[in-house]
């Protein structure tokens, strides 16, 4: 067994962070870092570095493709990739568009915590 | 009746008139000639019968001078022949221009007789001898006429009386008869005196006392002659001609014929110019009228006349009659105009009402589906965390865990048909075969199908030609109408599922008649029915089927957005959906799609 990825969630949604966080551990391949302030969801990135993010787009205090471009525009964090986790878009859609729209990767709310390892793991494979 | 027939009785009535008053004047004119003429006849007899007196005088001359003679009396008493020859011979005959004279004893025997005629005359008695007592009964003189082989002989006869007897009292002495003949010289003489033609028939031919011809100018009289008996012998016949009246007929004839032809020339003028005046204008204006073409009195302007001010008129109707028909055109227009324009307001109003309640749903289900997916997630999420914290003995944990994810789908699903109704989405049009599309959405029907034991019967046209839509969106389409039809069949019944192709016989609108007109007549179009034996729709709610949020499913059921949904759909695709339904019988949703071009 290797190394865990980190996986880093960017959510205002508490409780979502804290089940998604109990599950991915659970499969017992992730280690978890939840910030719930879009704000700070930067900072997070730099700080933990992790292989994956699992970004929220709409937050009260800041929107999650802000957070997107912060991490674009930075050269240590540009490159880990990003999963939108969306309430608007329809999970069927993100499956019939592959997951992407207009070049990003898009999960839809509310998922089940099988479908999400499983893009997570498509996500980190690719990259 | 027509003017014109009017016209013609008119002009026909006068020439008859006209006619009548000359036929009257010549007849007047005719028997004033012939008054004239019968006047010239009575002169004529008169004249005829004076110059016949005349003629006849010298005989009677005669006779009365050798009747009262002494010398006469001498000799028939002595029969002494010497102062007969001597007096009585060819001289004498000659010289009284007589042709015979006989001298009778008183005892009406022949004493003497001479003729110059060339034969015998004591042969050739003037009377049988019982005649003379009728003869010479009450008068002296007598006057007959007798047939002689050389013809009809004129005899004036007389009893003898010497001279002092004047009066003739005494007994005759003898009697004395001189003859003329009538011959041809005699008739030329009297011919020439009374200007007519003479001649002597047979008492048998019939002839009237006078006959009058006056378009000839002819009088015919005859005279009858009468033997010595006194009974007619010979008849005469005068025939004259009268040149003057003939030619006064004539001319009367000729006038009359000329004023006939005059008539008819006058009456072949009438009709010419009524025509020329009244019937071919009235023609023209009666053709212009029908036509409506002012081609026809064009010409009756340059007239100065009656015509040219109608036709003036006319022209003046026409102009204001397509002012008039312009103007009701405009305002036909106009109202047509304003028709449309109020159809269009009210269906832009119908769809601006259905406009906002799309706004409204859709700013509903944007925000809901944010605010409920959320948590949603977080209840997925936890269920899923649970799943795996339960151990297998624990059954009922795990099937209310199963509960609360079902229910959690149950929940994203309405929230995507509230996305679905209110998002404009765009379509990805492709031109597909509608039958493949419904044997995928019956595939993801099937399970429900076969729940509630439904046959599905399917006539649908294979090489159907291919329509330009997007694929998902028509699924979802006939899914829900799929899912409806399911829902409205209790138990045990039939789905029939047609497909065709057909060229429209007219313009076809959209749903209830709202929209503009989808498809133009004759126009090729894709259709779909599907049909079900569920529970129908009652007439009520067949208008409302398609508004959103319109159910008739129980509470949890449904959201109501199926059919607002389709038809949001075929409205996107630009086609056309329709419900017909009967109570109790089942329900047919048909939708026509334009082909793919």
């Amino acid at each position: 067994m290797g190394e865990k990825k980190k996986i880093l969630i960017i959510d205002d949604e508490e409780n979502f962070t804290k089940l998604v966080k109990m599950n991915l551990e659970a499969a017992g391949k992730y280690e978890v870092i939840i910030e719930n302030k879009g704000m700070l969801g930067f900072t997070a990135a730099k700080q933990f570095k992790p292989d994956l993010i699992l970004l929220d787009i709409l937050m009260p205090d800041m929107e999650g493709s802000e957070v997107a471009s912060q991490l674009n525009e930075d050269i240590e964090t540009k490159n880990i990739p990003i999963v939108f986790l969306t309430a608007i878009v329809k999970e069927k859609e993100v499956q019939e568009s592959g997951g992407v729209i207009a070049g990003h990767h898009f999960v839809a709310k509310p998922i089940s915590a099988d479908r999400l390892i499983e893009v997570i793991e498509r996500m980190l494979i690719s990259y | 009746m027509k003017i014109q027939t009017k016209l013609f009785f008119l002009v026909f009535l006068i020439l008859a008139i006209f006619t009548v008053s000359l036929i009257l004047y010549i007849s007047i004119e005719g028997n004033r000639a012939v008054a004239f003429f019968l006047d010239e006849v009575q002169d004529k007899e008169l004249i005829f019968d004076k110059n016949l007196e005349l003629k006849g005088k010298a005989l009677e001359t005669l006779v009365y001078d050798y009747t009262y003679s002494d010398d006469m009396v001498n000799f028939i008493a002595t029969e002494n022949k010497t102062w007969a020859e001597q007096t009585i011979n060819a001289h004498l005959l000659f010289k009284s221009n007589t042709n015979a004279i006989w001298i009778y004893k008183p005892d009406f025997s022949p004493l003497y007789s001479i003729n110059n005629l060339g034969y015998n005359a004591s042969e050739e008695k003037p009377l049988p001898r019982g005649a003379f007592n009728t003869l010479f009964m009450q008068k002296r003189l007598c006057h007959f006429f007798i047939d002689t082989p050389k013809g009809l002989m004129e005899i004036r006869g007389a009893t003898v009386h010497p001279t002092s007897d004047a009066e003739g009292k005494t007994p005759p002495q003898g009697y004395f008869f001189a003859g003329r003949l009538w011959d041809k010289d005699y008739f030329r003489q009297l011919s020439e005196l009374t200007k007519s033609v003479i001649s002597i028939v047979s008492i048998t031919e019939e002839l009237p006392s006078v006959n009058v011809q006056p378009e000839y100018g002819i009088i015919t009289f005859s005279k009858i002659l009468n033997g010595w008996d006194n009974r007619p012998l010979r008849r005469l016949k005068v025939w004259s001609e009268y040149p003057n009246i003939k030619h006064f007929m004539r001319i009367s004839r000729e006038i009359f014929f000329m004023l006939c032809i005059f008539s008819a020339l006058i009456l072949l003028l009438l009709l010419i110019f009524v025509t020329r005046w009244i019937t071919i204008p009235l023609r023209l204006i009666s053709d212009t009228l029908k036509t409506q073409d002012l081609i026809y009195i064009n010409s009756m302007q340059k007239d100065k006349n009656e015509y040219d001010e109608i036709s003036m008129l006319i022209h003046k109707f026409f102009k204001q009659k397509a002012v008039l028909v312009q103007e009701i055109a405009e305002r036909k227009k106009a109202e047509e105009e304003l028709r449309a324009a109020y159809i269009k307001l009210k269906e832009t109003k119908e769809e601006l009402i259905q406009a906002e309640k799309m706004q409204a749903v859709g700013m509903l289900a944007s925000g809901v589906a944010h605010e409920v997916k959320n948590p949603l997630g977080i209840i997925i999420q936890g269920a899923n965390y649970l799943e795996k914290k339960i151990s297998p003995e624990q059954e009922d944990i795990f099937k209310t865990v199963g509960m609360i994810k079902e229910s959690v789908e149950r929940a994203d699903n309405i929230i995507h048909s509230l996305l679905d109704f209110s998002r404009v989405t765009n379509l990805n049009l492709q031109p597909q075969d509608i039958n493949s599309i419904l044997e995928n959405s019956l595939i993801l029907v099937k399970q429900n199908l076969e729940a509630k034991q439904i046959e599905v019967v399917k006539e649908t046209k294979q090489d159907i030609p291919k329509v330009l839509v997007d694929r998902n969106k028509m699924e979802q389409v006939f899914i829900n109408i799929l899912l409806n039809a399911i829902q409205s069949i209790p138990q045990k019944g039939k789905i029939i599922i047609r497909s065709y192709d057909t060229q429209l016989g007219e313009v076809k609108n959209g749903a209830h008649g709202i929209g503009d007109n989808r498809f133009k007549s004759g126009e090729k179009v894709v259709v779909v029915e599907i049909e079900d034996t569920g529970i129908g729709i009652p007439e009520e709610n067949i208008g409302k089927i398609f508004d959103p949020f319109f159910t008739t499913k129980r509470l949890g059921e449904g959201l109501g957005l199926g059919l607002s949904i389709c038809r949001n759909i075929i409205d996107m695709h630009g086609g056309i959906i329709e419900v017909e339904s009967q109570v109790a019988k089942g329900s047919k949703v048909t939708i026509t799609l334009g082909i793919a071009a």
